[in-house]
């Protein structure tokens, strides 16, 4: 449980939301698009965006429920108490698991263009022990560094692919609509799993100062989400192509290696491009792993969240090692993603279903 | 109390590990930036014949006030060459006959010898995508010859002869006779057409080297070359002229008049889509005259034939490059292809499949409006 004062403002939720949405996926996003609609890979980040805005809603309905309660608290109190336990427990394995394939891609990446004979266990347990050290001072502590954080990243990212503006060709995104509803539909599926990551609010929601902004929360986290992948893809797609998007493993990484500052200034800026992508992240692992451990202290109706934080460690730790390659990697990256749609979307949409017959039939009685 | 204290001696003792500084550290006085890579067909006709040029520190840095002095200190750069199975293979095995590392993060010049490009560069290309080490923005260029030959080229211009070839293509805002490619284009034609791709051509010469026209890339193949005037029709419609020379005979008069090219526009339609598809590609030209023979005065008429004469000669040299595209070497180069798979995607579905064999004999016309903008300072 959190401490009576370990609570955060709307403005530090959304940049949290925000935060923790945006990291890893950003280096693979626009291969899985260009993979299944092609040019039409815009299109898809949009109506993916919409996916993502109402499962985003649905759990914002469900927090405004809460009512000072926690998330295991609430959902025993609507759906009994072994589902309560069983609904914690799966989430709590959920962020485990998403903290690992956080880790494993993030060394995939520095260890590939950074970092090569570094040991991948080595990149791991730093950015995990320092997510270690941010999360153990609670949400608000973490909540603040998210808005610290924001415009670093968001300055960065829009200056750096304005440099590429003279090697894209928007050309490379026609033609328009050619790709099978199917497709598109399925692509956008895609693209909503890549915005995954509201859920955290879930369980942060009990630290939220009041809930009455919780619908502003999902609709401007998950718009400037939105915003940021249509400014990623539409970039990344037009400065390699999208035959030459779909071969690369990290397009985007690859599209920051050529930028070059106009004038012969400054070469070979990937650098400390990348650094500031490691900040983002960080800023993915951190609420993950904290989700993970305020899920499980709310399952034992601990007093102290802290105490659970070294002891998830070895097991995310142990768990990102686990994949042997990055084909497998990807496997995995996948079923977390699809886990994502049961726990982003399946699961609050029977709370909320759940609550709401709860609250009428309670008023019948 | 105690217990403080015993932690913080530990986090101190600790720290010897991470203040090591950097895991992948090299210093920079270990590695050797390779400016160029040769990649050749070896003797023996199965391996390949890899070379790498790197500049040597001491003595570029040694050229002011340092006391052997740059000039008379023989060449800056030292070229290796090394039979291998592949590119990295060679820069492992460089490893038993250098003292230092080979880096390729500053690399500027990728050099195919001819005889392996006829052969195909799949493995070239395949070793550029899966590098993550290499500069996404040095230049890939087809070497008439052997590249290992053009590495170690002397002259007293530049420096490194990596930046003297990568200084020549800064020169395509004047001259539209050679075309530029750095490895994220060479990636992405390559890619979006399956292996077809003009990459330019270099000669050596004394004691310089030529990038001049293009080598016909088909299906990761060299098929053979564009000269210098075919390059520059090709150019035109791909609306890559940046700034160009034409040169034309007024009848009458023994010396030319020479139009510098400004600005270019290319504009592809499709107007028949039958069996074979008719093209139309408006071209707009715009420039000015900068030299005339001194005889003629310029007046608007004037401008109005000289104009014509521009056309038909643009019009003559896109069409000849067209012609050897369609008719001896058969492959798509100038982008109708991706013109219909963009803009005309229910025509492009039929063509597709079948496009190799139906872009030859595909219509072609072209249409050139020339405006003269500017006259120099007389007229």
């Amino acid at each position: 449980m959190l401490m009576d004062d370990d609570r955060i403002s709307t403005a530090q939720a959304i940049a949290l939301a925000i935060n923790t949405i945006l990291g890893v996926g950003l280096t693979t996003l626009p291969r899985e698009l260009t993979k299944a609609a092609g040019p039409d890979c815009w299109i898809v980040v949009i109506l993916g965006g919409i996916f993502a805005l109402i499962s985003a809603l649905i759990i914002a309905t469900v927090i405004t429920r809460f009512n000072g309660k926690t998330f295991i608290e609430y959902t025993s109190s609507i759906l009994g108490r072994p589902v309560g336990f069983l609904v914690g427990v799966l989430y709590a394995f959920y962020f485990v698991l998403s903290c690992a394939v956080v880790l494993r891609i993030f060394s995939s990446v520095i260890k590939n263009f950074v970092l090569e004979s570094t040991p991948r266990e080595f990149i791991i347990i730093t950015l995990l022990v320092l997510s270690f050290y941010l999360i153990r001072h609670g949400l608000e502590p973490m909540a603040r560094f998210m808005v610290i954080n924001t415009p670093i990243w968001l300055i960065t990212a829009v200056a750096a692919f304005l440099f590429t503006f003279n090697k894209a060709d928007f050309s490379e995104l026609l033609p328009f609509f050619r790709t099978p509803p199917d497709k598109l539909l399925f692509g956008s599926l895609s693209a909503a799993l890549s915005m995954a990551g509201f859920e955290v609010l879930m369980v942060a929601g009990q630290g939220l100062n009041t809930t009455k902004h919780v619908y502003k929360i999902a609709l401007v986290s998950i718009a400037t989400v939105t915003a940021s992948y249509l400014y990623l893809v539409v970039f990344v797609v037009s400065v390699l192509g999208v035959e030459e998007t779909k071969m690369l493993l990290w397009p985007t990484v690859d599209v920051l290696r050529s930028i070059t500052v106009p004038g012969g200034i400054l070469e070979r800026i990937e650098a400390p491009l990348i650094t500031v992508w490691v900040i983002m992240v960080f800023t993915t692992l951190s609420p993950y792993y904290f989700s993970a451990a305020i899920t499980i202290a709310n399952i034992f109706n601990a007093k102290e969240f802290k105490i659970f934080v070294p002891l998830l460690f070895p097991w995310i730790y142990f768990l990102s090692m686990t994949p042997q390659n990055v084909l497998e990697l990807e496997s995995w990256l996948k079923f977390v993603g699809n886990l994502s749609i049961g726990f982003g979307f399946v699961i609050p949409f029977i709370m909320l279903i759940a609550g709401s017959l709860k609250a009428r039939w309670g008023k019948s009685q | 109390m105690k217990l403080k204290k015993i932690f913080l001696i530990t986090v101190a003792a600790l720290s010897i590990f991470y203040t090591t500084g950097c895991w992948d550290m090299v210093d920079i006085d270990r590695r050797f930036f390779v400016g160029q890579i040769g990649v050749d067909k070896a003797e023996d006709g199965e391996q390949m014949l890899v070379s790498f040029v790197f500049p040597i520190v001491r003595k570029i840095a040694g050229g002011q006030g340092g006391g052997e002095g740059g000039g008379g200190g023989g060449s800056t750069v030292i070229a290796v060459s090394t039979a291998a199975d592949s590119i990295h293979a060679a820069a492992r095995q460089m490893a038993m006959r250098l003292s230092r590392r080979l880096f390729f993060e500053h690399t500027r010049v990728i050099l195919i010898g001819e005889e392996l490009a006829r052969d195909g560069i799949e493995e070239v290309v395949n070793f550029l995508e899966r590098n993550s080490e290499i500069n996404r923005r040095s230049f890939v260029i087809i070497v008439q010859g052997k590249a290992k030959d053009l590495l170690n080229f002397q002259n007293e211009i530049e420096v490194l002869p990596a930046l003297y070839i990568a200084n020549i293509f800064k020169n395509r805002d004047i001259c539209a006779r050679f075309v530029e490619v750095d490895v994220d284009k060479f990636m992405r034609e390559i890619h979006t057409t399956n292996g077809n791709v003009l990459l330019p051509r270099m000669t050596l010469g004394k004691t310089d080297v030529k990038i001049s026209g293009a080598a016909v890339m088909k299906k990761y193949k060299l098929m053979g070359w564009l000269e210098e005037n075919e390059t520059m029709g090709a150019n035109f419609i791909l609306e890559e002229i940046r700034g160009a020379d034409i040169v034309v005979y007024i009848p009458g008069y023994k010396y030319p008049v020479v139009f510098t090219v400004t600005h270019n526009k290319a504009a592809k339609e499709l107007l028949e889509a039958g069996d074979y598809p008719k093209f139309r590609v408006k071209l707009d030209v715009k420039g000015e005259i900068v030299e005339t023979p001194e005889q003629i005065r310029l007046d608007q008429e004037m401008l109005k034939k000289i104009e014509k004469l521009l056309e038909d000669r643009i019009n003559q040299i896109v069409t000849s490059s067209i012609k050897k595209l369609q008719q001896e070497y058969q492959v798509d180069l100038l982008e109708f292809g991706v013109y219909l798979s963009k803009h005309k995607p229910e025509v492009w579905e039929r063509y597709e499949k079948d496009w190799e064999n139906i872009f030859p004999d595909a219509e072609i016309n072209v249409e050139t409006k020339v405006t003269i903008r500017g006259i120099g300072a007389s007229y």
